[in-house]
Parts: C-alpha cells; sequence; structure tokens
C-alpha cells in the first residue's frame, strides 16, 4: 500500500471497457459478447398474439385477448392455454438450464483432465461430448417420460374446449349479442 | 438502490480464483485470490472517465459459505447467492467512499471537502479478463440493494452481491439463436388466408410428402400388371392425403418438441400461424379424405396398408421417439409402405416383388435416417428423443453399414424373382458399392464428415435405384396375356 494515487494523470476514454455484460462467473465463456433483442407486447390486443422464444425455454410467450364479453367458456379455454404455456417455459427452463450447466462442468473437467486452461486451442472433442450426451438422456429419462405423457394429455383436452369456443364464436355469439341488442 | 461509491470505478484486473485455502481458523471456508486493483477517481461529472494502474496490489477475499472448486462457483449454485467481495483498498482511496446506505450514513475517515451528495453518474464495478461487470445504476436486475462497507480500521471495503446466476446457453438453444428479426418480433396469430396454402404445405411437410409419394409412383410402376392411368393417380392422390394426414398429426404433437431445435423451429404451430385445432382438422380431413380416395377409387387392400402406415407412424413411431431407440426400425417400415401401396394399387394383392421392394426401402431407410442423426446429438439429447446415434452410438454405425451391405443381396434377388432383368444387378452394383464404402468410413470414422457425405448419397442412391428399378423391369407374361385377351375381344366383335 505504498504508492500513493495520483489524481488524473492520464486521461483516456474507458468507455470501451464499460460493457454492459450479464453478471457472470463463467470462466468458459469469458470473451463473449451477447446481443440480446428484446421487444416488448403490445399493450392492448384484440386478438391473441405470440411472442419469441424464451432464451433459455424456447416456449414462445402468449398474449391472449380478453373479449369484453367473454363467455366462461371462453374463459376457461383461455386460462388453460396459459396454464399450459406456462408449464411449458418452467419444465423446459429448469430442464435446459440443467443441461448447460451440465454440459459446462464436463467441459471443464474434460479440459482439467487434459491439463490445461480452457481456450480454444484445447478444445473438448465431439466423441467426448457424446459421452456427456448419452448420460444426460439416460439421467432424465423419467422426466421426459412423465412430461411427455402430461403433454399428450393437456394437448388432447384442449382440443374439445377449443372447438365448442370456436362454434361459440361462430354461431351463438352471434345470437347473444343480438339479443343483448334487443 | 444504495449508493456505494462516488465517483469511482473499481476494476479488478483478474478475478480468478485459485483454491480452497482456509485463510483463518474461522468456520467458513475463504478463498483468497490475487487481484490487482486498479482505481479512477474522478473529480468532476464532466470530465471523462480517468483510469490509472494501481502500483501496489492488494487482495481480495472471497468470502462464501461452500465453495468447492472455482468452477463450482460460476455454476454451481442456480438460486440466488450471496458472495461478499472484498476489495482491500489505501486509505487515501478509501477515504473517499461515503456509504449512503439507507438505515445508516456513515462516513468513513471523511476527509474529502467534497459534499455527500447522492451519485449523479453511473458505477460500475467491472473486473476485467472475466467478463463481469456490475452495473450498478438503476436499470440493473438485481434483486436486493449492493451494499458496500468500509469497516473501521480495516483496509477492505466489502461489497456484498446478490445476484442470479445466469445460465449461459449457446447457439444450439433457438431462443438464442435469432437468425431473422421475424423471430424477435411479437406477431398476431389471426390466420392470414392468403398464406394458408402455403401453411399447409409446411404442416404436410411436402418435400416428404413428395418423396413418398415418388416412392409409392415408383412402386406402382415396379408392379408387373398393366399400367392404368386412372389408378395411378388416385393412387398418387391418396397416399399424398394420408402423408400430408400423418405429417400434420406429427407436427400437432411435437410443438413443444421441435420449440426446442433450431431445424424445427420455424415450423407452423411453433410460431403460432395455424392453431393446434385448425392443424388436428386438417389432419383428420385429409386422413379421412386420403384413406376413402385409397378404398374407393384403387382398392381396400392398398387403403388398408395406408391406414397402417399413418397409424404406425402417428401413433407408435412419434410417441416412441423418446421411449426408446426402437424408434428407427418402426420409422422403417413406415418408409417401406409405400412403395408396397404402390404395388398392391396395380396388382391388387402382395407379390415377392412387393416385398422385396419393401425391404429395399427398408434396409435403405438406415444409412439415410443414422447418418443423419449423427450431427444431431446435442439437439436429441437436449430434446430428449431417444435414437441410436446418441445412446448407442456403435449400435447406430454398425446398422447403417449392415443395412448398406445387405442391399448389394437385396438388388441380386430382384432377377431371381423375376422382377427385374440381370441388368439391374449390373447397374446397381456400383452404387451399392459405393453406399458401402461410405458406410464403411462412417463406421470406422464416425465424425460428421463421413456422416454428412453418407447421408448425401442416400439421397442419390434410392431414386437412382427406382429409376434403374423401372427401366430393367421385366416384361412378363401377365401384361402380354391381358393383352392378348383384349385384341381377341375385338376381333370376335368385327367378325361378328
Amino acid at each position: 500500500m505504498a504508492a500513493p494515487l495520483t489524481k488524473c494523470n492520464c486521461v483516456s476514454v474507458c468507455a470501451t471497457y464499460i460493457t454492459r455484460r450479464k453478471f457472470s462467473l463463467s470462466q468458459y465463456h469469458s470473451k463473449k459478447t451477447t446481443v440480446h433483442v428484446e421487444s416488448l407486447p403490445p399493450e392492448h390486443v384484440e386478438t391473441d398474439w405470440i411472442g419469441p422464444a424464451d432464451k433459455v425455454s424456447n416456449i414462445r410467450q402468449m398474449k391472449l385477448f380478453i373479449p369484453p364479453d367473454e363467455s366462461s367458456l371462453e374463459r376457461d379455454y383461455r386460462l388453460k392455454r396459459e396454464v399450459v404455456q406456462k408449464w411449458h417455459h418452467e419444465f423446459w427452463t429448469a430442464h435446459n438450464k440443467r443441461f448447460f450447466t451440465l454440459k459446462e462442468k464436463y467441459i471443464q473437467e474434460k479440459l482439467a483432465e487434459k491439463g490445461e486452461a480452457a481456450d480454444d486451442i484445447n478444445k473438448v472433442t465431439p466423441e467426448e461430448l457424446s459421452v456427456f450426451y448419452k448420460k444426460f438422456l439416460d439421467d432424465n429419462y423419467p422426466t421426459h417420460i412423465q412430461y411427455n405423457k402430461d403433454w399428450y394429455k393437456k394437448n388432447i383436452s384442449l382440443l374439445w374446449p377449443a372447438l365448442k369456443v370456436n362454434f361459440y364464436r361462430l354461431f351463438a355469439r352471434r345470437k347473444e349479442s343480438a339479443k343483448n341488442k334487443r | 438502490m444504495t449508493v456505494l461509491l462516488r465517483r469511482q470505478i473499481f476494476m479488478i484486473e483478474q478475478f480468478s480464483l485459485i483454491g480452497k485455502r482456509p485463510l483463518a481458523k474461522t468456520g467458513s471456508d475463504k478463498t483468497r485470490c490475487q487481484c490487482p486493483v486498479a482505481v479512477a477517481v474522478f473529480p468532476s461529472i464532466s470530465q471523462p472517465w480517468a483510469y490509472m494502474n494501481y502500483a501496489t496490489k492488494p487482495d481480495v477475499v472471497v468470502e462464501d459459505e461452500n465453495i468447492p472448486t472455482s468452477h463450482a462457483l460460476a455454476k454451481g449454485k442456480d438460486d440466488t447467492n450471496r458472495k461478499t467481495v472484498k476489495i482491500r483498498v489505501p486509505k487515501n482511496v478509501r477515504n473517499t467512499v461515503t456509504d449512503q446506505e439507507e438505515n445508516m450514513k456513515k462516513n468513513v475517515d471523511f476527509e474529502e471537502k467534497t459534499s455527500n451528495s447522492k451519485l449523479t453518474e453511473e458505477v460500475f464495478l467491472y473486473i476485467r479478463k472475466s467478463s463481469i461487470t456490475v452495473d450498478f445504476n438503476k436499470n440493473v436486475k438485481l434483486t436486493k440493494p449492493i451494499h458496500v462497507r468500509s469497516p473501521r480500521g480495516k483496509e477492505t471495503l466489502v461489497i456484498d452481491l446478490d445476484y442470479e446466476e445466469e445460465v449461459e446457453v449457446d447457439n444450439t438453444n433457438p431462443g438464442q439463436n435469432i437468425e431473422s428479426i421475424n423471430e424477435v418480433l411479437w406477431r398476431d396469430t389471426r390466420l392470414d388466408y392468403k398464406k394458408l396454402p402455403q401453411y399447409y404445405m409446411k404442416l404436410s411437410k411436402i418435400r416428404l410428402t413428395g418423396l413418398v409419394v415418388i416412392t409409392t409412383m415408383a412402386g406402382y410402376g415396379i408392379a408387373p400388371d398393366p399400367f392404368s392411368v386412372g389408378t395411378f393417380l388416385l393412387c398418387t392422390v391418396g397416399t399424398a392425403l394420408t402423408s400430408c394426414s400423418a405429417n400434420a398429426i406429427n407436427q400437432y404433437f411435437e410443438v413443444p418438441f421441435d420449440a426446442q431445435m433450431n431445424r424445427t423451429k420455424n415450423r407452423v404451430l411453433v410460431r403460432g400461424h395455424l392453431s393446434p385445432l385448425h392443424a388436428a382438422t386438417f389432419a383428420v380431413i385429409t386422413g379421412a379424405m386420403g384413406i376413402s380416395v385409397l378404398s374407393l377409387g384403387v382398392n381396400s387392400l392398398t387403403a388398408c396398408l395406408g391406414a397402417f402406415n399413418l397409424g404406425l407412424y402417428t401413433l407408435v413411431y412419434t410417441p416412441m421417439k423418446r421411449y426408446s431407440i426402437a424408434n428407427t426400425w418402426v420409422g422403417s417400415v413406415v418408409g417401406a409402405i409405400p412403395p408396397m401401396m404402390g404395388w398392391t394399387a396395380c396388382t391388387g394383392y402382395l407379390d415377392p416383388g412387393a416385398w422385396l421392394l419393401a425391404a429395399i426401402l427398408y434396409s435403405w431407410q438406415f444409412p439415410h435416417f443414422n447418418s443423419l442423426s449423427w450431427n444431431l446429438r446435442p439437439d436429441y439429447s437436449r430434446g430428449g428423443y431417444r435414437m441410436a446415434s446418441v445412446v448407442r452410438p456403435e449400435l447406430c454405425k454398425r446398422v447403417a453399414l449392415r443395412h448398406s451391405i445387405g442391399m448389394i443381396p437385396l438388388c441380386t434377388l430382384a432377377p431371381l424373382i423375376d422382377l427385374t432383368s440381370w441388368w439391374f444387378v449390373g447397374y446397381s452394383i456400383p452404387l451399392n458399392v459405393y453406399l458401402s464404402y461410405l458406410a464403411w468410413n462412417f463406421y470406422w470414422k464416425g465424425d460428421s464428415n463421413s456422416s454428412r457425405k453418407l447421408f448425401r448419397f442416400t439421397l442419390v442412391h434410392i431414386p437412382a435405384l427406382l429409376v434403374l428399378m423401372i427401366a430393367c423391369k421385366k416384361r412378363n407374361n401377365r401384361q402380354n396375356a391381358t393383352e392378348h385377351l383384349t385384341l381377341g375381344n375385338v376381333n370376335e366383335d368385327s367378325v361378328s
């Protein structure tokens, strides 16, 4: 702590150092810059809107239109859809996080075994990675099976309400609105 | 948001944790790292950032409850972690630090005459060579405020960080791999009627359907009975409709999985161009139309085969992809049935020739699919697809090789059952030998290059083989016999 601090001797623009990177202690991807393009949903929608794929879960968000004269039929269907979408998002977020975290760990282990620091020259070969892929698939087999069963059930159970809502919108709604007008 | 450092940047040159070394006889493990600190001091707002190197190298002590390894620190926990980063600062710099926490307003060894006002410029903590920038400003998405304490008498400035560990995903994740602006924008899901034909073609995987229809037409062409244009067209249309239906159902079931892979992220249902109900309705209608066309316009055997294939693909193959690697074998059967349908459309029953044709298509599926799946291993693994290339890579390569070599005896059988002349064997041997050679390469090298070469050649191999089969087809008695009959009738009529 001997050297005293001199004030403002050199003036250099440090703007280049100040980059808005995500707070991450990853040492493998230390030089990576990621560009994030974000887009927001519109404030008022008149139909259902679908958004971009989430960065981790790859599931697209939906903004569903709530008509002012929404019937209970339509409301049930809308809520069901939102629940299913959220369920997808949560499952895949957790699943993909697990995958990439474990993959990173595996890569670091492999590189440590090779005895050198993580740099571009010394990469993990696809054959070594395939061992990880197999292990991940086998370890997550029960999860995948359960998700599959649940997804098939949810998917098919959404068909009948969708059919009802479509028929309602085509026929019954016009009747209702005509009735209300009278 | 508490203000940390007034007009100062602390630059930590190298934030790398060396290892677990207990520093003191305390309960928690402490890891010491060598982190020289550079400090920039900015006397006024208008001046640009000034940056200078710091002569001495203070220590940065990271204190955490459980730090097994440096790597685990980065990736170990995925909920909010509390980390204490202690940055040792010299006295004269420390003097200018004002701790402005909301509940305690302490000036630590304060000597500066500058005011205690709130920080107006942006302050960052930048940890160089590690690509970490902790942004202390209002926009940062941190869960809790960052507290800075400068305990009296000690030469350490303590910055407590609470953060949520970000997951680094790579470009195999479609959400990260943005290829066009359309993927980022919010979109109205209202149906665009003008684009409906386009959507239907994508929903029915028109290219795959086209190839299936071509194999059916080839099956019709190779069959020995006379060529009837009406039946031929009806068979083609029926098969096309059935195939559209099968592919639509497949896409309907696979929406969340398709979203996970770059190859399939732009599918119609994933993008929301069509609703799931729409796709399911399309599938039901085209399936019903296809099977009806086949049963009314062709014959019931063809319709049965079509219905069986539809069921096999949608109800067995599609779910099985996530249960067991045997799905590849089931899928190969699915690919082998269309030529049989073409054959039965022509002759009305399943000759040995139909079975041989089916066997050739069945064997072809293995070098075709196994080589394709070799390069998709990361996607299959993350998507949860159980494919032989991931689960049993040696079996995958061996099966591809086995069936490539098996094409040679299969093609030799063709003249033996009076399907083609021996010229077919002569012409097909170079194709099959080359296929076997590429499969052999794939078996031994097992890399992306050899797999891609094998895949590309299979796309050339099967059309060539089918064309050769039709060209070398044996004109047999059955065709001649029917011709004689018609001639005879005409003669009798003209006489009487």
